[in-house]
Order: structure tokens, then sequence, then C-alpha cells
């Protein structure tokens, strides 16, 4: 029976470090995308407002990933031999649009607007932290329902269930 | 917070590196030897009760054999218990400068309590040869205070991991409300008994051979103790260390933190190997490096908590490091002017305007800013507003993107303002 039990633990040991090692070799801390956009360069750099490109976040549910027009408003002449942006001026050149992977992800039993938290003041860095110094984008807030409750306390906000479970 | 950011100021990324080394040596020096010192006096005390009540006398000597080896030199007490702690508060409130972490307060309000328990376990140390309820009273005190001090402590380096519960940690209790910071906090706290239970069969029976000539009943007692109690906590550190692996937040995940786990739970499992071991053969002979390998696991989980902290405060770090770049950008100019910079250049405002201006701008027409010929008349008599806006440009026409902030010299901005005036009012006016 002793032997069992150690022989248990020790085997417990090896699959929990068999499943870290996967974890590990899997691990990506943000989704890789088709293009490396920089926040920091468009945002601290050359000074562009959010709402530069996410068009739609004061106005409706979801703020907008901008058209590839958006972009080439400025890059047909800007930074034109650049990797990145012979990249980009592809997709416009084949009028396609750019796959940007989703970081950001809402179940869908929950209704967010943005329009909502923006006309409250809700200045964008609360949920999706400082953007103006991000190279690569990943998701710095849990978006679990106690974050949101707790946030929606302390802004006095409505807290009932049908204020985001519609 | 901003009493402590008063004292910390921006660094550059060289000096934030030497911070979290120096951070992670100074927690090395101090968290192993707090953890020794709360394990041998909290056992020095159970074994004093012991002793008294049951009139056993090899109780009675464990228990100041146990306080005269782990807090027999105050001078160690100064150098690994105390004075780590003020370099700690400093390095800490320079890591989280501007972070507005509530939980740096109350790491503040850990030294008094671990600083106050310490000085009880030396007293009691210098009184263990007497009798009385007093002495105990004073160890028992003396190892209340320090575990209060130690779990606020530690409590408060498993929530640095966690910026966005800072806002609701309103008081110290609040530190423990999370299953994560519950599991984070027991692990330290078993990894502390291990480390106190191979430290007292290493330095009972490998320092100093200490207990050569004690009867072999003492000996074996102190083993058997030493070595059941290690294999215990030892056993159950890699539990609440996965728990606490388990319900960590995403952000503060990487692979180097998941290498470091791994590394962790490996080290963990050689050390209940060689407690069972040792305990299965009755014998000490494993003690040294069981001891060491405690020592490394505690410096494994401490950096691992580090490179945790460090991830979910990336978007922090970053914001910082931008500051601290843009406050350099500013100073240099301003440097050069005084050192006599500033003079006109026409040639080298032309190879300005060729290498940097030219992506969005032409006289004549529009690329992606506006043509100059209808924007510079306005600064014809004005140069001065036309090196400023270049400097630190403003959104003009929202029928244009805002341009961008070129990091200019001031020598550079006026040698092209210049350029530009000179070219359109020769040529486009």
């Amino acid at each position: 029976m002793k032997k069992l039990l150690i022989t248990g633990y020790f085997l417990i040991f090896i699959l929990i470090i068999v499943l870290l090692g996967g974890l590990w070799s899997s691990y990506r801390d943000a989704p890789d995308q088709p293009i490396a956009f920089s926040h920091k360069k468009h945002l601290t750099y050359v000074g562009l407002e959010c709402d530069h490109c996410h068009q739609y976040a004061e106005v409706g549910l979801q703020p907008g990933i901008p058209a590839v027009s958006v972009c080439m408003d400025c890059h047909e002449a800007v930074a034109t031999d650049s990797p990145e942006i012979i990249k980009l001026t592809g997709y416009w050149n084949r009028k396609e649009p750019v796959p940007w992977a989703g970081v950001y992800y809402l179940p869908q039993h929950v209704l967010f607007t943005h329009k909502r938290h923006i006309k409250k003041g809700i200045d964008c860095s609360e949920c999706h932290g400082d953007m103006k110094v991000v190279e690569k984008v990943r998701q710095v807030r849990s978006l679990r329902m106690g974050w949101c409750v707790t946030c929606h306390r302390e802004n006095n906000a409505p807290v009932d269930c049908w204020t985001c479970h519609k | 917070m901003q009493l402590f950011d008063q004292f910390t100021m921006l660094l550059s990324p060289e000096h934030l590196f030497l911070v979290k080394i120096l951070l992670g040596l100074m927690l090395v020096l101090h968290l192993p030897y707090i953890a020794m010192l709360f394990g041998s006096s909290l056992f020095s005390v159970i074994f004093r009760v012991l002793g008294k009540d049951r009139s056993d006398s090899d109780y009675m000597r464990f228990s100041r054999d146990l306080i005269n080896t782990f807090a027999s030199n105050v001078g160690v007490a100064l150098l690994l218990g105390i004075l780590p702690l003020l370099v700690i508060a400093l390095l800490y409130s320079q890591l989280l400068f501007e972070a507005n972490a509530t939980t740096l307060s109350y790491m503040m309000i850990s030294f008094l309590p671990i600083v106050a328990g310490i000085i009880l376990i030396y007293v009691y140390r210098s009184l263990s040869t007497r009798t009385g309820l007093l002495v105990t009273l004073t160890g028992f005190l003396g190892v209340l205070i320090l575990l209060a001090g130690y779990i606020l402590l530690i409590a408060s380096i498993v929530r640095f991991h966690d910026p966005e519960k800072w806002g609701f940690i309103r008081n110290p209790a609040h530190l423990l409300l999370g299953w994560n910071a519950i599991a984070g906090t027991n692990t330290y706290l078993t990894l502390s008994l291990t480390t106190a239970a191979s430290g007292i069969l290493f330095f009972f029976f490998k320092w100093t051979e200490k207990l050569k000539g004690e009867s072999k009943t003492y000996r074996d007692y102190v083993r058997n103790f030493s070595t059941i109690i290690g294999l215990l906590f030892a056993v159950t550190t890699p539990v609440f260390f996965i728990w606490h692996l388990i319900t960590l937040t995403d952000i503060s995940y990487s692979m180097e933190f998941l290498g470091l786990a791994i590394l962790f739970i490996v080290i963990m499992g050689v050390i209940v190997y060689y407690f069972s071991k040792m305990l299965e053969d009755s014998n000490v002979k494993a003690a040294t490096r069981t001891f060491i390998l405690m020592l490394i696991a505690f410096a494994v989980l401490i950096v691992s908590n580090h490179v945790a902290m460090e991830n979910a405060l990336k978007e922090h770090t970053a914001s910082l490091l931008t500051k601290s770049e843009t406050m350099l950008a500013e100073l240099l100019p301003e440097r050069e002017m005084e050192e006599g910079g500033g003079l006109m250049d026409f040639a080298k405002g032309e190879d300005v305007f060729k290498s940097i201006c030219a992506s969005c701008h032409r006289f004549d027409k529009k690329i992606v800013g506006p043509p100059y010929a209808t924007v510079l008349d306005k600064y014809e008599d004005d140069i001065e507003s036309l090196v400023s806006f270049i400097r630190n440009p403003q959104k003009v026409n929202p029928e244009y993107p805002p341009m961008a902030n070129l990091g200019l010299k001031i020598a550079e901005a006026e040698a092209v303002a210049g350029y530009l005036i000179k070219t359109y009012q020769e040529e486009y006016k």
C-alpha cells in the first residue's frame, strides 16, 4: 500500500510535468497577426487617436477593425518600402481584407457596447491597457463577470443581470 | 502609493534590469532566512511547551538547540532579516512606480511585524535557558508576529501578479481573499517549513556535527522529526503550487514562467524523494543535498513569482520606459542648445526634408499631409512657430491625419524650417 502511494504520487508528478511541458511548448502570449502592426508607433510617435482607426467605438457595439483603405490613406506614400507595408499593399492590390486575429472575445450571452462605456467617460485603457506602449496586442483584463460587476459598482452603473444579459 | 513614488524616478531600461536583478537577489537572501527562522522558532516553542507538559528533557534540549542554532547571531538577523527589507521596499517602489498598487502599502506594513517578530525571537533565544511562562510567551508572540508579517509580505508579493485586483484590496485581510493568493501564500509557508526541516538536518548533522556527542535516542528523535516534517511539507508544497498555477491570471504566464514552474516541480520531486529515502533508510546521508536543493527551490519560486509579476506589468513597464525615453529626448535638444546648436543650415535642411518630411509632404501636391504651398504663408514671418509645430505637431485640419512627432533635434527643426520657407518663397509663392 505504501509503495503504491509513493508510486502514485510520483506518477502524478510526472503527469503534471508532462502537462506543463505541453503547455510550455504550445504557449503564445498573444495571437500572431498577419502584419506586425505596432500600436505604439501609431499612437505615440504618429500621434493618432484610437478612433482614427476604430471609427465605430463611439457609435456602436463594436469598435470596428479599420478597413485596408484607412491604412492606405497614409501608407500609399509612407514607409512604402517597409516589409510590413509591402504585405499591406499586397492585401490592398488583391482587394482582400487583412485577416487580423481577434484578441478580445466575450461570450455570446454578454451584450457589451463600446458606445455606452465611452459615453460614460471610461477610457479605452481601462479595459485594453495602455495601448500607446504596446507592440503586439494581448488581452490584459480577464473580462470575467466579477471584474465587470466590480467596475460597475465602483462607477454606480447598474448591476442587475439584464444590463448585460439580454 | 504617491508617497512611495516621491522617492523613486523614471528609469532607463538598463537601470530597470539592474533593479530587477537586485530585487531578486534581496528576496533570495531574505525569504529563506525568514523561512528558517520562523520554522525553527515555531518548532522550538512547540517543543518547549511539550517538554514542560511531559517533563521531557530531550524535548527541552531540542527546543534550546533549535533556537540557538537558527537565531545564533544578531549580525545575521540584521544582515539577512532587517536590512534587506529596506532595500526590497525601495526596489518594489521603483518597479511599481506610478502603478497605483495598493498592495505595495500593505507590503510596507508587513515590515513592522517582521522586525518586531525577529526582535522577540532573539529575546526568546537569549532567555531560553531560563524557565518560566514569560519566556515561552515571548517565543510564542515572536513566532506569531513574525508569521503575521511574513504572511502579509508573501501575500503582497503574490498579489503583485494580479493588477486587476489591486483596486479591490482595501485592507490587509483582502490580500488573502482569493484562491490564487491563498494557494500562493501557502506554497511559501509549506516551503518555509520544509526548508526549516531540511535546515535542521543540515545544521545539526552535517554543518557542525552538533549532535556528535549526544545520545542515540536524541539523535534519532531529531532526525525522525525533521525527516517526517520535511517530507510532509515537501509533499504538500507542489499541491499548493499547482493550485496557484491553475488560478493565476492569464497575463502572468509566459514561456519563462512555465519553464521555471516545471523546474520548481522537478526540484520538489527530487526533494520528496530524498526525504522519503532518508526516512526509509533511517539516515541523513542526503541532508546536505536536500538543503541545497531546498535553497535552489526557494530561489526558483522567488524568480518565477518575479517573472509572473513582470509579465503582468509588461504594459506598465513599457509605459514607464516610453516616458523615460521621451524625457531623455526632451533633455537632449536642450543640452544641444546649451552647447551652441541651432544654427540655420540650408543644406542640412534639405537633407532633413528629403529623408523625413518628403514621405508625407510635397510643396505643390497632397501626399499624406497638405501641400506646403497652401500652409506655409502663415509662417513666413514667424519661423519660430513653424519650428515649434515641427517639434510638437498639433492636428489643424480634420481632413488630414495628425502629423507624427518626428523627434527632430532643435537644430534639425530650425534647419528644415528655414529650408521650407526659403524654397516656398523662391519657387512656389
